[in-house]
């Protein structure tokens, strides 16, 4: 492991309480691995030329082309047009599993905030809604530096509830942010799936760009519990006392079925997906953010 | 197949299946409980994968706990040796404990003495052994009981009712010589000790009264596992037909005892055996010879060539007016050894040999064989009461005609003993019947009539013993001997008279007027062609009825006859009571005879006597171990008697002193009874073998004694051993084993597996892997 991926990891990170901090860390830790910076300021990308309209700002006038041939015209750059991303977390009580350094709620937010000070250190704007059964806060998109402790607030959700249907979170979520930009739901999914594409396809003909990380534990994937065991549902007071052993591999069969569903549909409606495990290092999701952030620029 | 374990205790055989069934469920069920509980999220895929795998779980796990529990009972079962002989589970579990009860032959021919040591020594040597199988292993306990102990009545009258748990509890702790002792690390020593005192008893006993005693003991003990070990000679007479004892045996069996025999003796050795010595005479008077009669039988399967019987004779003087006295040696003489050429196996031979003592008293003789395997029965003792004189009473006419010849015919210048005294028939009117046990034999000689009070002292004196002889004559009346002293079979005479008959002389041949039968009266003239018997003539007879001659009388025995006549026999014999009554046809003198001045008249006169007498001497032959009623009038002795029984040093005798109680059957009588026994011993007073004595002490301030001698029981002196397969087969249903001693091994091996084992064997295999093949597919293995 790199030395700058080291102090990303969840066992490391896991030390710092505060959320900020924890971003601050995360993403400075992130950047100081890159060759080239992400972040996106004027002057850094030229888009196309326009004519002067009166009012533009002088300094954007391109005064070579207006020495050849004598027309002004004023330079558009990419910052010109600020991306506004907005961070879809889940907080559900099937989120608080985890038998790692962090659960997956723990590691949702994390992501979430992070994401967000990247964002806004790119003079992007970003807004966030958080959800279980319901809708649970939700954050404005906006660029202004205060923007990070909101989105840090929204996060803080007392007594979650049972997840029901995200196809209505989803619904809801469009409507909240009217504006074409991007949707990066943070998850692990759990719920009616069908429901779940049902959503994200609502997401995708709103214009939005959508990606998908899908947060899941290591325990969840690989089920590794042996011995009587009691498990306990999270979200429902459903209870099966059983020998995971013997259970192990109809279970594993079911999650793929799951995560093949989820992939399948994900890609069938051109939803960006990675399945991030909680015990990865965080900038995994940064990365991903990034790798879209640049598909998007390019095909734009 | 199951006995063993099933009668040794049911229910805790059933406890243990009943453990063994429900631990699995027990440690499943704890399991289920101790479960660790996670709180998931992703429940969904679980349930799915359950509702899809919940019935082949349940299958798999179901015959996990099955195969488990099969594990378990089959693991009981093996350990339990089914199929084998000894049960293992009790000891497994330490729950119960193991008596060993070793029950000792020590009746004398375990003395039989070979060149590896006796047969007893060698019990004693397989006790220690038998001693260190117990010490070797927990939860053990001991009980010794030797067969001359255990004679069932040997043992104090139990205050406890018989068929009660305490009753055999009482009767072993009186009789054990161990009663069962906790084995422990002392338990040596202490066996050690009982060793030392156990010694050959000169008895004859059986294993009976053992297994009774053992038996009552062991089926009320339930909660022990019994070993019997049996250790003996076995003898071929001991266990020819043993059934009574196959019934303990099976008794024992039955209540899950196991049942070793350990053979101690170790070949067959030739034994003599004195088996009888006894007076042949009954003219015992000091300063006249007696003839003794001995009898030597050769107890092996070997022919004995040359065999000399050393004799002696020793002579008591009688106890003077003072206490007992001091020496109590008698007066020891070796008498000419009796030698005999050779016996074969199983056969006996008989030797006379005359004895003589100077003076009356009870004298003991005593015949003793040279040593061979078995000593206890190589001496035999005798004790003979020799009087002053054996009296006889010759009831006469006052002429005495026939009293003065018949007695110059008995006591012959007084050399035969036989010291006559005369009296008419008034003396027995008048006399009481313990006047006239004084005399032998009484001759009524030629009587008229007798008077009815003498017809019942004669009678008296005849049931008690005594020997009467009716001579008839001239002056007897006919009538009344046949209405009073015949009185139709049921008299003391014993046939009715008819008439006076005269015996016609023969002119031309010669046919023997007295035609004696086989009987020992006659032995001086029988088998002899001729004898001077031949010319005795007889003239007159008194003949009974024809009809009597004819139909004769079963009691009644014709000894001679006259020309062989039937119609006229001449003596005739009959008992009565304990005593002997003959009757001669003629007269005693020489009025319708000339029979006395015959020469066989004085041998045939003493036989008769002699055979007349036989009541009043009658065998007595005690045998070790038995006991004596000693009873005399209160009148005239007083209670304290002194006892000489044999023991100690080989020249002394114990003296006991009792006091005698009054006879519980008559007042008039003191009683006591020798062979008690001995306070805080296993022995009896008259457990050995020799020469006892009871001096009484008259209330006349005289002295008196009685002189009895004990021996061994000879059937006990057959060394045959018994063939161990036929007792084995004999005994099939107990199911004993039979070891020679060296042979015995105090740490058996494992009986090796029966087929029901080999079995349980495999399925326990099988079960073992079946049960983790499961577990592995059941996925309780961690991988």
């Amino acid at each position: 492991m790199p030395d700058s991926k080291r102090f990303l990891h969840p066992e490391a990170i896991k030390r710092i309480s505060r959320l900020d901090l924890r971003a601050q860390h995360i993403v400075e830790g992130f950047l100081s691995g890159m060759h080239r910076s992400p972040y996106f300021g004027q002057s850094v990308e030229f888009l196309q030329h326009r004519e002067y309209t009166p009012g533009d700002d002088l300094r954007h006038v391109d005064w070579q082309v207006w020495a050849r041939q004598d027309r002004l015209y004023v330079k558009q750059f990419e910052e010109d047009t600020n991306m506004r991303v907005n961070l879809l977390v889940d907080v559900s009580r099937s989120m608080e599993y985890g038998n790692g350094p962090l659960n997956k709620y723990d590691y949702a937010a994390t992501i979430a905030t992070s994401l967000a000070l990247l964002i806004l250190k790119s003079q992007d704007a970003v807004g966030c809604l958080t959800f279980d059964a319901k809708v649970r806060a939700k954050v404005q998109t906006l660029s202004k530096r205060t923007q990070l402790m909101s989105i840090i607030d929204s996060l803080n959700v007392n007594k979650p509830a049972d997840k029901t249907n995200l196809a209505d979170i989803f619904l809801e979520a469009a409507e909240t942010y009217p504006r074409r930009g991007m949707m990066i739901v943070v998850s692990d999914l759990f719920g009616d799936t069908e429901a779940t594409l049902r959503g994200l396809r609502v997401l995708r003909q709103r214009g939005h760009d959508v990606l998908v990380l899908h947060v899941m534990d290591d325990d969840e994937l690989e089920f590794p519990f042996t011995g009587p065991t009691r498990f306990h549902d999270l979200e429902s007071d459903t209870r099966l006392n059983c020998n995971p052993k013997a259970l192990r591999d109809g279970y594993l069969e079911a999650l793929n079925e799951f995560l093949d569903e989820v992939r399948h549909g994900c890609a069938k409606s051109a939803v960006d997906y990675a399945l991030i495990k909680t015990s990865e290092p965080l900038d995994a999701a940064l990365a991903q953010f990034l790798s879209r952030r640049m598909a998007r620029n390019r095909s734009r | 197949m199951f006995d063993n374990l099933f009668t040794s205790s049911p229910s805790v055989w059933a406890g243990l299946v009943a453990g063994m069934v429900a631990i699995p469920i027990l440690i499943h069920l704890i399991n289920l409980m101790r479960h660790k509980t996670v709180h998931w999220a992703a429940m969904e895929f679980l349930l799915k994968s359950y509702k899809k795998n919940r019935n082949w779980v349940w299958l798999k796990q179901l015959l996990l706990l099955l195969s488990r529990i099969a594990v378990l009972v089959l693991a009981l079962l093996m350990l339990a040796q089914i199929g084998c002989h000894e049960d293992r589970i009790s000891k497994l579990l330490g729950g119960a404990t193991t008596h060993h009860y070793v029950l000792l032959d020590d009746s004398f021919s375990m003395s039989d003495r070979g060149s590896g040591g006796s047969a007893f020594e060698r019990a004693r040597s397989t006790l220690t052994q038998i001693a260190a199988r117990a010490t070797n292993r927990q939860n053990q306990r001991f009980s010794l009981l030797r067969y001359s102990n255990a004679r069932s009545d040997n043992f104090q009258p139990p205050t406890i009712s018989p068929d009660t748990a305490e009753h055999g509890e009482q009767l072993m702790s009186q009789l054990a010589d161990i009663n069962g002792e906790l084995v422990d690390s002392l338990f040596d020593q202490r066996i050690e000790d009982a060793k030392a005192r156990l010694t050959v008893s000169n008895l004859s006993t059986g294993i009976s009264d053992a297994l009774t005693t053992v038996s009552e003991l062991i089926k009320n003990r339930t909660q022990e596992n019994a070993i019997i070990y049996v250790l003996s000679d076995f003898r071929e007479r001991d266990w020819a037909n043993p059934t009574e004892t196959e019934e303990l045996l099976s008794g024992l069996h039955s209540t899950g005892a196991a049942i070793e025999f350990i053979n101690c003796a170790k070949t067959t050795r030739p034994n003599l055996a004195i088996t009888e010595l006894v007076p042949v005479g009954n003219v015992r008077v000091g300063g006249t010879p007696l003839m003794m009669k001995l009898t030597v039988k050769n107890c092996s399967t070997a022919r004995v060539e040359k065999i000399q019987i050393k004799l002696g004779a020793l002579a008591f003087q009688r106890p003077s007016n003072d206490a007992v006295p001091a020496d109590l040696r008698p007066d020891y003489t070796d008498l000419p050894a009796v030698f005999v050429q050779s016996i074969g196996p199983g056969e006996s031979e008989t030797r006379l040999f005359p004895v003589f003592f100077n003076t009356a008293g009870k004298h003991v003789v005593v015949a003793t064989l040279p040593d061979d395997a078995v000593a206890a029965d190589n001496q035999r003792w005798n004790v003979t009461n020799f009087s002053d004189a054996a009296k006889i009473l010759m009831v006469d006419n006052q002429d005495q005609q026939h009293s003065r010849i018949l007695s110059l015919a008995l006591s012959p210048s007084g050399m035969t003993g036989i010291e006559p005294d005369f009296c008419t028939k008034g003396f027995l009117r008048d006399t009481t019947p313990e006047s006239l046990l004084q005399y032998d034999v009484l001759f009524l000689l030629d009587m008229a009539t007798l008077d009815e009070s003498a017809i019942r002292n004669v009678e008296s004196f005849a049931a008690a013993g005594g020997g009467v002889a009716f001579f008839v004559g001239p002056e007897t009346n006919l009538s009344h001997y046949n209405s009073l002293l015949y009185r139709n079979g049921s008299g003391i005479f014993p046939l009715p008279l008819e008439k006076t008959t005269d015996v016609p002389e023969q002119l031309d041949e010669r046919v023997p007027d007295v035609t004696p039968t086989f009987h020992p009266m006659f032995a001086p003239v029988l088998n002899m062609k001729s004898s001077l018997l031949d010319y005795v003539q007889i003239k007159r007879i008194l003949q009974p009825p024809l009809e009597w001659s004819e139909r004769g009388d079963k009691e009644v025995t014709v000894l001679a006859t006259v020309r062989g006549n039937s119609d006229w026999p001449l003596i005739v014999e009959q008992p009565f009571g304990k005593g002997r009554v003959m009757a001669f046809l003629t007269t005693a003198g020489p009025v319708w005879n000339n029979w006395t001045g015959n020469a066989t008249f004085p041998p045939i006169a003493l036989l008769m006597q002699d055979y007349l007498a036989t009541g009043k001497y009658t065998a007595e032959d005690r045998l070790v171990g038995s006991t004596v009623d000693i009873k005399v009038p209160a009148n005239d002795y007083t209670p304290n008697i002194t006892m000489l029984v044999p023991g100690g040093d080989e020249d002394s005798r114990l003296v006991n002193k009792e006091t005698m109680g009054v006879s519980a059957e008559s007042p008039n009588q003191l009683w006591a009874q020798l062979g008690k026994r001995l306070p805080a011993e296993s022995t009896r007073e008259t457990d050995l073998p020799g020469i006892y004595d009871v001096y009484f002490r008259k209330t006349d301030s005289t002295q008196s004694v009685e002189r009895f001698t004990l021996n061994v029981d000879p059937s006990e002196s057959e060394l045959s051993r018994v063939n161990p397969q036929k007792l084995l087969a004999a005994l099939e249903t107990s199911r004993p084993t039979l070891v020679d001693w060296d042979q015995f091994n105090p740490e058996p091996k494992q009986k090796p597996a029966s087929s029901l084992s080999r079995l349980l064997l495999i399925l326990f295999v099988g079960t073992m892997v079946a049960e983790q093949a499961l577990a592995y597919s059941a996925s309780y293995h961690r991988k």
